[in-house]
């Protein structure tokens, strides 16, 4: 475990390309949370998100050869994952903004007034962030969920880190705005 | 530049795979279906199956040029022995050398002369 953690990005590729299944699943286990919050911020619907993010993985796989860069393999994987989330929207002709479904949780009978807060964090938070463009919506969960730096998210979408700093911080002001006060601020 | 106004939001309600064993469990799902594509993967670098996807076509291309060369031996064979000998003597030697070769006897002195004679002529 330890050896997979420390083997690079371009190492594990080169031994999932022979068709090794630790190698893979170290890659998939290391850029899943990235990848879903990609596909998050694109779709608005965690479960959505989470089908293309897993989605992705099996097309990262089937088109591995075409991986020029294996030093890069998480930009090349996380483009799938935003194009597998755009045509995924176009296919299901989702609305921008459309509702966040709930999202079951696997502790849900483990601490019940724990999940009822959260479940009703989560609704309060779904319909804040229908407001939001998807840009807005991609730089503030990159950002607050995934802990991506701005220099991170401007190399993602291509976009200049002045600009999305300027996105982030709209973004979280209109989730305030719509949140109010009973928002959790992690700072 | 920036007005984070207070800090960054708390979005733990939709990150879903923070749970590790929802994490865990979305791996294995993954690994599950990428698994034929693995085993593809891992058949094609064996070197047992290297070497039978490159001996196959090349063994079946040997098999091809030994067909042809047999056939073609054959009928040669065949063609050389339908030729009479009396033929191919009578085409490619000289009328006097034919003579005492068909009779199959040494020549005699009028013959040699008469073979150098003809030729000459």
């Amino acid at each position: 475990m330890e050896r997979a953690q420390s083997e690079s990005d371009a190492h594990l590729v080169s031994r999932a390309r022979q068709g090794d299944s630790p190698a893979f699943g170290e890659l998939v286990r290391r850029h899943l949370r990235s990848a879903y919050a990609i596909a998050l911020a694109a779709l608005a619907i965690p479960a959505d998100a989470e089908d293309v993010c897993q989605d992705s993985f099996i097309i990262a796989l089937e088109r591995l050869d075409e991986c020029r860069d294996p030093d890069r393999f998480a930009a090349w994987l996380f483009r799938i994952v935003r194009n597998r989330a755009h045509n995924f929207r176009r296919y299901t002709k989702l609305r921008e903004g459309a509702p966040l479904e709930t999202v079951e949780r696997a502790d849900n009978a483990q601490n019940p007034e724990r999940d009822a807060e959260r479940g009703e964090l989560r609704d309060r938070l779904s319909t804040a962030m229908t407001g939001l463009s998807e840009v807005q919506r991609e730089v503030v969960i990159l950002h607050d969920m995934n802990g991506w730096k701005h220099r991170e998210i401007a190399a993602l979408l291509g976009l200049p880190e002045g600009t999305v700093r300027s996105h982030l911080s709209y973004a979280r002001r209109e989730l305030r705005a719509r949140l109010g006060t009973q928002l959790n601020e992690k700072d | 530049m920036t007005n984070d106004e207070g800090g960054s939001i708390d979005f733990g309600p939709f990150d879903v795979y923070a749970d590790v064993e929802r994490r865990d469990a979305a791996v294995a799902r993954i690994l599950g279906a990428a698994a034929p594509d693995l085993l593809r993967r891992a058949e094609v670098r064996s070197p047992v199956v290297m070497l039978a996807r490159w001996s196959a076509p090349a063994l079946a291309l040997v098999t091809v040029i030994a067909g042809l060369s047999l056939m073609t031996l054959w009928r040669v064979e065949r063609r050389a022995r339908e030729v009479p000998l009396a033929t191919v003597t009578e085409v490619l030697l000289p009328t006097p050398v034919s003579t005492w070769v068909s009779e199959d006897r040494a020549p005699s002195k009028s013959d040699l002369i008469m073979a150098v004679e003809g030729e000459s002529q």
